[in-house]
């Protein structure tokens, strides 16, 4: 792992929405760097962009205005199919929604993740995939779909989800907010545990202070103002 | 996996997919039945005219004849002299030439007179002969029977039983007193003649002279004129120019007519096609609201699922691959919709060949019609293309709305 190679830059990014009335600036970030294989905190109140950053980050949503680089390479700049190719080799995504398929079983909804990206030969993917719901202990539930798994399960699921490929970068978007304490630090705790293994780079939102001091590195972002809803600024607290 | 994600959500589903399925399929096999139909009543219809090549029969309508004749339906014109039969059997042109005459039943199952050589008669040189025996023997006088294999089955005769026929052609009518004693029952040639039941033409005379001359101690009449009359002839020319040179001699006798029964068929293949046309007409409107209903279950369910696909994108599946996902779910649908379409077809026809044998003694053929095969591929090729409608208003979608 080199700590000083610089993984992702945002430059004068912003996400607009607009409607008959007014423009919503949903997230405004002047500049963040993050280093390869850093670990990061990203917090703030809620509504103050943190799930719209981390879709930036992902190349699920594309910036009105700004420029965000991945290894120096403008993401808005790649094709559609070549960004979606990207995000299923690089990005392992872990949604405040968990947002597993519902009808999949908990192996498939895993082979369906590692289907896309090709990173894993195809002879290993299954065993691959079983030893990963393994290590998160839910191995026994290979044939469960979602809906028969407790959050906490599902939560496991999701975070083996997405380490699957083996990502550069993960984004975990509040991976605590719906479980209770103790679920919640044993899946951050794989997370992290992965990312410093593999040299991945962590980006965390989250508004729990108990979680964000565990990182070394915080960037908050802020509400802008009462009155237009949803923009936020970006401060780098490193 | 593709594959599997659709099946999946078609899965998930399961009321909705169940009667997508149920639609396409029962159009399907809708189009099926009438192609079945049409080719089964067809293939049935020149097989049963085959040994037929020529009929002599009494003046009036060609149609008529055929269907007594050759189908045991409708009632005969009338008869012809014996004298006819006898010219035409000495006429150079004719290879044979049998005699028929019809007027008596045994419950119901038509009682055809007939000389020995109905035995021997071959409708193609080579082919064996068209009668062939399961057991017994031809009939060598009078008031012997050879009995149709679908008769001989339905009326439980079998050799050396012994039976009355009854005057007309349906049950009820006055018993002859003759016995007729069972020599012969023929194997099947899946047609009208299995279920018929041959006897020496001079029997039918024999019974007939003794049923008139009662009525005649009755009413005091003159001489019966039916003596040595037949029904009709059937005439198998030495060959295609011979038959036709024969035709053009026979349309000089007055007291007959000689007709192809190949031709009556043509022309009721040509009244039956309007209706057929019409049939197939409807069954393809109805096959492209199946597929409207379906492309629209398909949408729905594409709509509904806009979260997991939203969920796919995030994954890294790409538009074309999520086009695709939509894209199979249709194919599966008309795959399922098709097969068991064309299955339930099959399964409807047989049951209709069942009451058609035994309504109209038409046996149809069974078996995979060729349009059949264009029907399977169609169906699903165009299952997949009203799949394209709901695949292409639904692949783009805004991803991080739904996560």
């Amino acid at each position: 792992m080199d700590g000083d190679e610089k993984m992702l830059e945002l430059n004068q990014v912003r996400k607009e929405y607009r409607d008959v009335l007014q423009t919503i600036t949903a997230v405004a970030v002047d500049h963040l760097m993050i280093q390869t294989g850093e670990q990061i905190a990203l917090v703030g109140p809620s509504g103050s962009g943190k799930t719209t950053l981390l879709h930036l980050i992902s190349g699920l949503l594309t910036p009105t205005a700004g420029e965000i680089k991945f290894n120096d390479i403008v993401l808005s700049s790649m094709l559609e199919t070549w960004r979606d190719t990207w995000r299923a080799k690089a990005v392992g995504y872990v949604f405040q929604k968990l947002n597993l398929l519902s009808s999949l079983t908990v192996l498939d909804n895993l082979l369906v993740a590692m289907s896309f990206a090709n990173v894993i030969p195809k002879k290993e993917q299954r065993q691959w995939a079983i030893q990963l719901l393994d290590q998160v202990g839910v191995s026994d539930k290979l044939g469960k779909f979602p809906h028969q798994l407790s959050m906490g399960e599902q939560q496991r699921v999701a975070a083996a989800r997405a380490v699957i490929n083996k990502p550069s970068l993960i984004l975990a978007d509040e991976p605590t907010a719906s479980l209770d304490q103790d679920n919640g630090l044993l899946v951050l705790d794989m997370l992290r545990r992965f990312a410093k293994e593999s040299g991945s780079t962590l980006v965390v939102s989250t508004h729990d202070r108990q979680i964000m001091n565990q990182f070394e590195r915080i960037c908050s972002l802020r509400k802008q103002s009462e009155e237009v809803i949803g923009s936020a600024t970006s401060n780098r607290l490193a | 996996m593709r594959l599997l994600i659709a099946w999946r959500n078609l899965l998930a589903k399961p009321v909705q997919s169940g009667l997508t399925v149920l639609i396409v399929a029962a159009t399907i096999a809708m189009l099926a039945v009438v192609t079945l139909l049409s080719a089964g009543t067809h293939a049935g219809l020149v097989r049963a005219v085959e040994p037929f090549d020529l009929i002599v029969g009494a003046k009036g309508s060609p149609n008529q004849l055929v269907l007594n004749t050759v189908f045991f339906k409708d009632v005969p014109i009338g008869n012809v002299s014996h004298e006819i039969y006898e010219k035409l059997s000495e006429n150079p042109l004719v290879a044979s030439a049998i005699p028929l005459a019809f007027g008596d039943n045994y419950r119901g199952y038509t009682i055809v007179g007939s000389g020995s050589d109905i035995f021997s008669h071959e409708p193609r040189v080579g082919q064996g002969e068209w009668l062939q025996f399961a057991a017994g023997r031809p009939f060598s006088v009078p008031f012997e029977a050879v009995v149709g294999a679908k008769a001989a089955q339905e009326l439980g005769l079998k050799l050396g039983d012994e039976f009355k026929s009854a005057h007309g052609f349906i049950p009820g009518g006055h018993t002859h007193d003759h016995v007729y004693q069972v020599v012969g029952i023929l194997q099947p040639v899946s047609g009208p003649y299995d279920q018929a039941v041959l006897v020496p033409i001079e029997s039918i005379w024999l019974a007939h002279e003794k049923h008139e001359s009662k009525a005649e101690a009755v009413e005091d009449s003159h001489e019966h004129e039916h003596e040595h009359e037949v029904t009709a002839i059937l005439v198998k020319p030495k060959g295609y120019s011979e038959a036709m040179r024969l035709y053009q001699q026979f349309q000089q006798e007055k007291g007959a007519q000689m007709i192809f029964p190949a031709q009556v068929i043509v022309q009721l293949f040509s009244i039956l096609g309007q209706g057929e046309q019409m049939l197939r007409g409807i069954a393809y409107v109805i096959i492209v609201m199946g597929l409207m209903i379906m492309a629209l279950s398909v949408y729905w369910s594409a709509l509904g699922r806009a979260r997991d696909r939203s969920i796919l994108r995030a994954l890294g599946a790409s538009t074309r691959d999520i086009f695709n996902v939509i894209l199979a779910e249709s194919a599966l649908l008309s795959v399922f919709g098709v097969v068991i379409g064309i299955v339930t077809g099959h399964g409807i026809y047989s049951i209709l060949v069942n009451i058609m044998e035994s309504k109209t003694a038409i046996v149809l053929t069974s078996g995979v019609a060729s349009e059949e095969i264009y029907i399977t591929i169609g169906g699903i090729l165009f299952g997949i293309l009203a799949g394209l409608i709901p695949a292409v208003l639904t692949y783009k979608m805004d991803v991080a709305k739904y996560l």
